[in-house]
């Protein structure tokens, strides 16, 4: 069993009435890109800050390599952070930026500048070691502050939305930059987001957060395909959410009574008479006609579509209900399709499962 | 030309009338300074350097003018130093009490000084302190330390709020933190502080007198030749406390104002 | 969001708040507390139990009287000095507050960014500046055969009588609070809403009516600190009415500082301090409720 290098024990932060992370159990281990994902004010900086120390936890534990850390300072942790604002120092030069770390350690003058223009070196920016970090444009101030994070080669790094403030073309270039770095150091990165597409691209775990409490953790891909609440289903990816009832089960297959009609998904241990969320992924519904028949389908009418890259999401409408398709633009380009046009959507109950109401 | 451009064009004149209003004072001190004339009146008289050839012989002059640079420094360290605790404080900490502590800082300014002078009169007596530089400087850091502190408070506002816990996050302990970030970061806002309290104490006249006894300051010494005749000797004294106040302000202004360089394109 | 994790929210990006007591903590936060408590509270807690003492054979005894208050607030000459004084006191902070909006309103409004910045630095220079010395320059230029009276002599006018009255008392006040006040009215006018400003404009508002019905009541919280601070600094000066008013009448001030140059009665004076402060905090407390009631914020 790998070590267990970053453990989170029933941890609780109050602020006065108000609970920011609610008892929360996690285990990160050694090497592993985590992702922590939530919309604001679920917790997930607050938990980040509560690894870091800069805040103390109201209650549970913070154990990292088995030690107990709830009342360490944050200057005796070794827990650098990348920070939203990336927050360099005004006014000191790249390397001495970089350098501050090493410096607090009591590290010589001439070993501090060699280690922190090996990692500037590393960085690609050794050029400006000597510039006004003032100066700098986002994408190298980024390089800065990574660099000053790992100069002292610690085992995890914190990383607290770091790619928020950049444009769109320079966060694919990080986020790259960010995986090679993670791959060469082998080292821990504990990565805090709102932004799905940095999160998917990067984590190999992924923990979603929602109002203090984690909603489900796992491998990124076994979140986006199989949510396990309707938070997490309606949160992750594009999904199809019905409200409905299930009618009856049979060879693992349910049938469930929807506002759109009765549908079937693949199903076990629910029971007749049950609520149920009805959830089926946008990329699984296809248009009725093109390519094999399929257990479900809803008449509805178009009512926009939207690009994002190569992808197209269709919005349509049927009983007053909002439905979603998402596919390539290509494999939808011999349709005519525009608003006001009837559509039949349809999916395999392959592609749909259910997920209990919570009350 | 239209009736509004009329009025934009007079609105501006009486802006100008308001400045020359305010500054006409100083003008003038500098003016009737260097004219030969005892009694000022138009047209002026030949340029003459009498006054202040006067003034360079008197002999109460110069034991003023250093009790004032002395309380000057000393009150500006002291202030600034208080006032950089209380900003720092104010910035970092809450805590019951809060708006109590931030009015013990800032409310010398709405008391008349002639009723701060008059307490501090009476309480540096019971203290045994009447007469003495030690009684003007206590009072004068009583009054120069709120705006210290707002200059101060000013300064930490516009700094990232992450940069002390990025500090602390790499290694520095508070004490660190404190000398590596905090310190350079607020620094031209507490050299403008230095000038600051160091240029409202050398104008403080009113406290001065109550409490300085025999140990005159410069402003209790022209407070004293009011009593006198009008003489242009005080324009004269007038016109070098101006020049040094002047000065310091200026130079605050432009430690405070001094442009970062712009950042470079993505 | 839940109104849980919205304070939940807020608290998350809030500047770190330690409560605890610690060394750190304590060295940043006592110096200034005690300080002020000493020097500025004590002092003006024995200036009230002050007024509660005697002079007795000349000597001064801490005693519970209320002779002086007696004394003083007894005498006719004190009422007509206290409200002379604060008549002035409003007259100056009215005075000053008309004078100052047209110049502060152009600045805010009409003038580009640069010109504005110029303008805040030519006004805070003179504002730490030796006021004494600049009062005493207007009575050497406004006096008799000064400056001011040649000059108007030329065009064939006066000579007016400019000091040792309350005209010269007034001139001494603006020069008080002249700077002050065109910056604080300027910094409050700088931030009144522009969209406001052009919707009136847009629904047919002349800009004298749009100054009226929208930017003052936008400014307004500014505007009555800024009086107030005037009032403030004019109902305690000393050099205004001594200096430039000639001490005739006298105010609260110059009897002040008369009772304590002649025979030194600290009680009695400390009276005349108390009752200046108390007005002080009355209207103070008075403008700012003015100032933040009514319809929320300005």
């Amino acid at each position: 069993m790998p070590e267990q290098f970053l453990t989170l024990r029933q941890l609780e932060k109050r602020f006065g009435e108000a609970t920011a992370v609610d008892r929360i159990d996690l285990t990160v281990d050694k090497g592993e890109f985590v992702a922590i994902m939530g919309p604001s004010g679920c917790g997930k900086t607050t938990t980040l800050r509560m690894i870091a120390g800069l805040e103390t936890p109201t209650s549970g534990e913070v154990r990292l390599r088995g030690r107990l850390i709830n009342e360490v300072k944050p200057w005796l942790r070794d827990t650098p952070m990348v920070w939203q604002s990336l927050a360099l120092f005004p006014f000191m030069s790249v390397l001495k930026n970089v350098e501050f770390g090493l410096k607090m350690r009591g590290v010589s003058a001439a070993e501090r500048r060699r280690r922190a223009m090996q990692w500037l070196e590393r960085m690609d920016i050794a050029a400006l070691a000597n510039r006004d970090v003032s100066r700098l444009s986002g994408g190298q101030r980024q390089r800065v502050a990574l660099a000053r994070a790992l100069v002292t080669e610690p085992e995890i790094l914190l990383l607290d939305e770091p790619l928020s403030a950049l444009d769109a073309h320079l966060v694919v270039r990080m986020q790259a930059e960010l995986i090679r770095l993670h791959r060469e150091l082998g080292i821990t990165f504990f990565y805090v987001t709102h932004s799905q597409s940095e999160a998917f691209a990067m984590a190999s775990r992924v923990v979603i957060m929602n109002q203090g409490r984690i909603e489900q953790t796992g491998p990124a891909r076994q979140v986006y395909r199989t949510p396990a609440t309707r938070f997490v289903a309606e949160f992750v990816g594009t999904n199809n959410i019905l409200r409905g009832s299930v009618v009856s089960v049979e060879s693992g297959c349910a049938r469930v009574s929807t506002p759109l009609g009765l549908l079937t998904a693949v199903a076990l241990n629910v029971h007749p008479g049950e609520a149920v969320d009805y959830v089926v992924g946008a990329d699984t519904v296809s248009l009725a006609g093109v390519g094999a028949s399929a257990e479900n389908s809803v008449r509805c009418m178009m009512v926009s579509e939207q690009f994002f890259g190569s992808v197209v999401t269709v919005y349509a409408e049927a009983e007053g209900i909002e439905l979603r398709m998402q596919k390539r633009q290509h494999e939808l380009s011999a349709a005519a399709l525009e608003p006001g046009r009837p559509l039949e959507l349809c999916w395999s109950a392959q592609s749909a499962f259910l997920l209990r109401t919570k009350s | 030309m239209s009736l509004r451009r009329i009025g934009t064009v007079l609105l501006w004149c009486y802006v100008v009338t308001v400045f020359a209003f305010i500054m006409a004072p100083i003008a003038t001190s500098f003016i009737v300074s260097f004219n030969f004339d005892r009694f000022p009146t138009l047209p002026l008289g030949a340029f003459s350097l009498r006054w202040y050839q006067d003034i360079a012989q008197d002999p109460m002059l110069p034991p003023a003018f250093r009790n004032t640079i002395i309380v000057g420094f000393t009150v500006s360290v002291i202030a600034t130093t208080l006032g950089f605790a209380a900003a720092y404080t104010d910035y970092r900490y809450r805590f019951a009490g809060k708006q109590v502590y931030l009015a013990l800082a800032l409310l010398p300014p709405t008391i008349p000084v002639v009723i701060l002078g008059l307490a501090m009169l009476i309480f540096l007596t019971k203290i045994g302190l009447f007469g003495t530089l030690k009684a003007i400087i206590i009072s004068h850091i009583v009054v120069c330390l709120p705006f210290a502190m707002a200059l101060i408070r000013l300064r930490l506002s516009q700094m990232d709020q992450s940069l002390e816990a990025a500090a602390w996050n790499l290694g520095a302990t508070e004490w660190r933190a404190m000398r590596d970030v905090i310190l350079p970061f607020t620094l031209p806002a507490i050299l403008a502080a230095l000038f600051i309290t160091m240029a409202v104490s050398f104008d403080e006249y009113a406290i001065a007198w109550f409490v300085s006894g025999f140990q005159e300051t410069l402003p209790v010494r022209i407070l004293a030749m009011f009593q006198g005749q009008v003489s242009p000797r005080i324009n004269a004294i007038g016109s070098i406390v101006f020049t040094i106040t002047m000065t310091l302000v200026i130079l605050a202004q432009a430690i405070l104002l001094l442009r970062r360089p712009a950042r470079a394109p993505d | 969001m839940s109104l849980r994790t919205a304070a939940a929210s807020v608290a998350e990006n809030a500047a770190p708040a330690r409560l605890r007591p610690n060394p750190f903590a304590l060295t940043w936060a006592l110096p200034m507390a005690i300080w002020q408590l000493l020097f500025f509270v004590a002092p003006l807690c024995f200036l009230f139990v002050m007024t509660f003492w005697i002079v007795q054979n000349f000597r001064l005894t801490p005693a519970f009287d209320l002779q002086n208050w007696h004394a003083m607030l007894g005498a006719r000459y004190f009422w007509e000095i206290y409200f002379r004084t604060l008549i002035y006191g409003l007259l100056a902070a009215g005075l000053v507050s008309l004078i100052a909006f047209p110049c502060s309103y152009m600045l805010a409004f009409r003038a580009p960014f640069s010109l504005r910045w110029f303008a805040v630095f030519l006004l805070i220079t003179p504002f730490f500046t030796s006021y004494l010395v600049r009062s005493y320059s207007w009575k050497v230029v406004l006096t008799g055969n000064g400056i001011v009276n040649a000059g108007l002599g030329f065009l064939g006018l006066g000579p007016f009588d400019m000091v040792n009255n309350l005209f010269g008392t007034m001139v001494g006040y603006l020069t008080l609070t002249l700077p002050l006040v065109v910056l604080l009215q300027l910094f409050s006018l700088a931030y009144v809403d522009r969209n406001l400003v052009e919707a009136a404009h847009n629904l047919g508002c002349t800009a004298i009516k749009t100054v009226f019905l929208i930017v003052m009541p936008a400014a307004r919280v500014g505007i009555v600190l800024a009086a107030t601070f005037a009032f403030i600094l004019s109902f305690g000066d000393y050099v205004s009415p001594s200096l430039l008013g000639g001490s005739k009448p006298p105010t609260l001030s110059v009897l002040m500082v008369d009772v304590v140059k002649s025979g030194a009665n600290w009680p009695q004076a400390s009276v005349v301090a108390v009752m200046m402060i108390v007005t002080l905090l009355a209207v103070s407390f008075a403008a700012l409720i003015y100032a933040y009631g009514g319809k929320g914020r300005g």
